[in-house]
């Protein structure tokens, strides 16, 4: 009977000095794999650096907002006593508010009172926004200031003729106060809350701890019914600017989930490399008799084991890469917290694909099938994802066009290039023949490191078309939805309403009054919410249309999708009180709506309807005004929600680019983590060809005229891999637009490529191959001596 | 046309010095052919590449008496050249025939004996490069690649490479040494008879006694 494992003690010693006696090999081999884990650790801190960010901003640990006029003390104690003997399901945590605005040296600022010890869970020191500093509000007259206040700890602001301390400051671009809601009272001088913030659901579900951000297209969340006639809004509703973070954070979460791609064939591309460098003793051993199956297990356990040790250096890479990216290079307090979840990722993708990378290269005789098992199964996938037309199909759709281009275009590339400069005569001299002809043998051999610095490229075209295509199209439109002025919105029906509204147009400043009443209709049978305005061409143009419209409504993008319909189609609209066939004029991009809605002339549709609630209006005001008007207009109607519209789009716009500073940041890293994949493999390639550069200097080739093939060699991998990027940039970022945003949030992206979105990660990726190439150069033309030498043993 | 007086080469190894070449000397006339005989680690290759000038000897001289122009001859002090001047010397001045990886594999047969006239600048020698193919009886396949040729036809190859640019001097190192007997035999007669051919000087390193006995000269190297 045999040993399972015949000579396993010899094979072992063989194994662990052959790694010592390569040290720059293994290191190549950890190091690529600390840099794939790092970026995995990096990009998965940061995502969630910028959730946390994004909730602090928005105080939205919170799910809902109740609102109502009707809202005292007495009416919140009831609510909480009836939620407490489970009368009203569905909710974790409330908590009272009160809001309003108070005077800051002559300029009126929000300010936030939150009851933090209503919410019964425990402060979270350290934790961004409000609740990390609930202890530090508890005391009396203290606040914590939104960091665009430019306020520290310790500043004492007068408001409304009291001193308050700052205790904190939370936020990257709040521009409010936050107290506890005893100070809020007494500074505010108000008794009633004028809303309650409400906490509903599960936590997070476990793809998002895994993923951050890419579940914020999933989760959209209802109205919640508390009774006795209580709704409470969701907060993206409430809150669009929230709903359009989420928006951010999700294509965040999708750019992850690439660099999450990439990182995995670098740490599969090192092990490999690892490996098939030691074919000769390989076959040596084979020759003797060891079993393929011993070969095996020792190259996967030390795979494994080389992925672990790089795993564990790359945690701490990505964690110091993480916080340099959220922190800056100034050292800060503001410590960037390791979490177990980045820690199982980044350890899971090192050492799991490692072990896959080491099996691939000692199955060699399989790599071809291995290959076409890809090809096939990259192929299949792509194919489900089409036919299933869902968010999940989307996103198998980037990940099976990723596949294909690493197991299938590269390759396939490298051979039809070989043919063509082996049938023809490339228009160069013969030594640069050499150079061309090994371009594409190398572009078959190294395809697994050409591909995923090409699938980089494309990633980092795909996600700058799209960031690119959104902020245009979503700047263009808060140009056009939001006017100079203030918008207000009531909780009920404004009080006499021709009344309120002459009020409002005789206030000082005011140069044009909107007022807009809304109410739900069906629309061939699908609920959808309807805005009644006035429909001239001013309120035309804020939806970009040119025309009035007093026939006809305009439909958001989500109603289009919900009834297949198009600018042009009449559709069946039915209120309480009759129904009537209506033209869809034009069709709008409504970022932040979560339904259908469409915007109708009042006088058109009020007769079909029924409750229609007049509830909010526009307030157009002369320069300078707003900030008076908006304290006055919360003066006059108390628990309104007043927003200033020109603040609401600097805000929108700022998370907007705070959020894809980072995404650029993070495609630089994809980038990078490709060129450690192709420096491996370029090392790996220049060892096999030292023959061949040999050949060369013997009969007269320079070691500087051999480094100046190698550089054109390397120029033309990085030329490759760029242009083989480009159509899987472009289809990218197709999918992001044209797919994944619609079913993540029903709204489109206009797909518009532009030159400089392509030809910057084009010259990036050209950069990176030459970069790459260095070192293997620098090591190709050295070691044509260096082997002159060697031979005289 | 080559002198290789008192040559001697050697290399630290482990902080002690190991002489491989010492006190090597012979004499060359055009045409001639001088086989390097000895038992493997003697030094044949490194005689071969010191002179060469892939590797500077450590004392002695090596002289070649270089045409580069009808009816005039200037000699070259090998020994004593920078190691640009070595570059230029053996890409103009040698041709070299290996036991093994003598061409290659991303050239065809025609790309790789034109390779030393593109890099010397003699493209005018086209013809005359690839005459030598018919002369060999590898013509037909100047197409191919190297993959696609045997041990022997590859062989011709490399010594139809070597004399493309008409050098002074032609080192062989071991050239038939992965051959059987018949192709060892056809190829080292196409060898003798392309030099002698070409007016060039042959040094033949090899550890084969017939072969050896062939040679005008049999320089005799010690382990």
């Amino acid at each position: 009977m045999t040993a399972p494992l015949p000579g396993l003690r010899l094979l072992l010693r063989h194994q662990l000095r052959y790694l010592a006696r390569t040290p720059a090999a293994t290191a190549a081999q950890v190091l690529g794999t600390a840099l794939g884990v790092a970026s995995v650790v990096a990009v998965h801190l940061v995502s969630e650096r910028i959730q946390a960010r994004l909730d602090a901003d928005s105080v939205t640990e919170y799910t809902h907002i109740l609102r109502a006029e009707s809202l005292t003390e007495d009416a919140y104690f009831e609510l909480r006593a009836r939620w407490r003997s489970g009368m009203v399901p569905g909710v974790e945590a409330m908590v009272p508010v009160v809001e309003g605005y108070g005077d800051v040296e002559g300029q009126p600022r929000r300010l936030v009172g939150i009851d933090m010890l209503a919410d019964g869970r425990p402060s979270e020191t350290g934790s961004e926004g409000p609740r990390g500093a609930a202890v530090d509000l508890l005391t009396r007259d203290a606040v914590l200031a939104g960091k665009a206040l430019g306020l520290a700890p310790g500043d004492v602001l007068r408001l409304n003729d009291t001193d308050v301390a700052v205790v904190g400051v939370f936020g990257s671009t709040a521009d409010w106060l936050v107290a506890d809601i005893a100070t809020a009272r007494s500074v505010l001088g108000r008794a009633d809350p004028t809303a309650v913030w409400i906490r509903s659901g599960a936590d997070a579900p476990a793809l998002e701890r895994w993923l951050p951000g890419i579940t914020a297209g999933l989760r959209q969340p209802s109205a919640l019914d508390l009774g006795q006639g209580l709704r409470a809004r969701p907060w993206s509703e409430a809150e669009p600017t929230r709903r359009f973070a989420l928006a951010l954070l999700f294509n965040l979460g999708a750019l992850g989930m690439l660099a999450l791609f990439v990182a995995a064939f670098l740490v599969y591309q090192s092990a490999h490399a690892n490996v098939a460098r030691r074919r000769a003793s390989d076959t040596q051993l084979d020759a003797l008799g060891v079993p393929r199956g011993s070969l095996r297990l020792l190259f996967v356990g030390e795979g494994i084991l080389l992925g672990l040790l790089g795993a564990g250096l790359g945690i701490g890479a990505g964690w110091a890469l993480a916080a340099l990216l959220v922190q800056g290079p100034q050292p800060s307090q503001d410590i960037l917290s390791l979490s177990a979840v980045a820690v199982a990722k980044g350890g899971a993708c090192g050492v799991a694909v490692a072990g896959l990378g080491a099996f691939a290269a000692a199955v060699r005789s399989r790599i071809r099938a291995l290959r076409y098992g890809w090809a096939a199964g990259a192929t299949l996938l792509l194919v489900l994802s089409v036919w299933s037309g869902t968010l999940a199909g989307a996103f198998g759709i980037v990940l099976a066009l990723c596949l294909l281009q690493i197991a299938v275009v590269v390759p396939g590339a490298g051979q039809a290039l070989k043919r063509l400069f082996e049938r023809g005569r490339p228009p160069v001299g013969i030594v640069h023949r050499v150079a061309v002809r090994s371009v594409a043998d190398q572009l078959s051999e190294v395809h697994v490191a050409v591909g995923a610095l090409s699938v980089a490229v494309a990633a980092a075209i795909g996600i700058g078309i799209m960031v690119e295509s959104f902020r245009r199209d979503f700047a263009g439109m808060l140009d056009q939805r939001l006017w100079e002025g203030v918008h207000v919105e009531t909780t009920a029906p404004l009080p006499d309403t021709a009344a309120s509204l002459e009020w409002v147009r005789a206030a000082p400043g005011v140069t044009d009054v909107r007022a807009y009443g809304r109410a739900s209709v069906s629309l061939d049978g699908i609920s959808a919410r309807v805005t009644l305005t006035r429909g001239d061409v001013a309120e035309a143009r804020r939806y970009g249309y040119g025309s009035a419209f007093p026939q006809a409504v305009l439909l958001n993008e989500n109603g289009a999708r919900a009834l297949g319909v198009e600018a042009g189609a009449s559709v069946r609209l039915a209120g309480k009180r009759g129904t009537r066939a209506v033209e869809v004029a034009h069709v709008f991009r409504d970022y932040g709506a979560p339904g259908p809605r469409i915007i109708a002339v009042a006088d058109h549709l009020e007769p079909l309807l029924d409750g229609v609630a007049h509830d909010s209006f526009s307030v157009l005001t002369d320069d300078g005004q707003r900030d008076a008007m908006a304290a006055a207009l919360e003066e006059r109607f108390p628990g309104a929600d007043v927003r200033d519209h020109v603040e609401l789009r600097r805000l929108a716009l700022e998370v907007f680019d705070a959020t894809f500073e980072i995404a650029s940041q993070l495609t630089l890293i994809a980038l990078l983590v490709a060129v450690a994949g192709l420096y491996n493999a370029l090392s790996e390639l220049q060892a096999r060809r030292r023959g061949e550069n040999r050949l060369l200097y013997t009969l007269g080739v320079g070691q500087g005229r051999i480094a100046l093939l190698s550089t054109q060699q390397n120029a033309v991998i990085g030329i490759a891999a760029a242009v083989l990027a480009i159509p899987l940039g472009l289809a990218i970022a197709w999918v992001l637009c044209v797919e994944v945003n619609p079913a993540a949030f029903g709204w489109s992206i206009p797909w518009t490529p532009t030159v400089g979105s392509i030809l910057l990660p084009v010259a990036l990726g050209i950069a990176a191959a030459l970069l790459a190439g260095l070192a293997p150069t620098r090591a190709a033309a050295h070691a044509v001596t260096g082997a002159a030498r060697h031979e005289l043993a | 046309m080559l002198q290789v007086e008192g040559v001697a080469f050697q290399r630290a190894d482990g902080g002690q010095v190991r002489h491989i070449l010492q006190d090597v000397s012979f004499r060359l006339a055009s045409g001639q052919v001088a086989a390097v005989w000895g038992p493997s680690g003697s030094g044949k290759t490194t005689l071969l590449n010191v002179i060469g000038g892939l590797l500077r000897p450590y004392a002695g001289a090596i002289r070649v008496a270089v045409s580069d122009a009808p009816d005039r001859t200037r000699d070259i002090a090998v020994h004593a050249l920078s190691s640009a001047e070595r570059l230029r010397y053996r890409r103009r001045h040698v041709g070299f025939v290996f036991q093994f990886l003598n061409l290659l594999p991303t050239l065809t047969v025609e790309e790789n004996v034109l390779l030393p006239l593109e890099l010397n600048g003699l493209g005018d020698r086209a013809d005359a490069a690839l005459g030598r193919l018919e002369a060999l009886g590898i013509a037909d396949l100047a197409q191919r690649f190297p993959d696609a040729l045997s041990g022997g036809e590859q062989q011709r190859v490399a010594i139809a490479r070597a004399l493309a640019h008409a050098p002074a001097l032609v080192l062989a190192d071991e050239p038939t040494g992965n051959l059987d007997a018949d192709n060892a035999a056809r190829v080292a007669d196409c060898l003798w008879d392309q030099v002698r051919d070409a007016g060039a000087g042959l040094v033949l390193a090899t550890h084969n006694e017939r072969l050896a006995q062939r040679a005008d000269t049999v320089v005799g190297l010690r382990q």
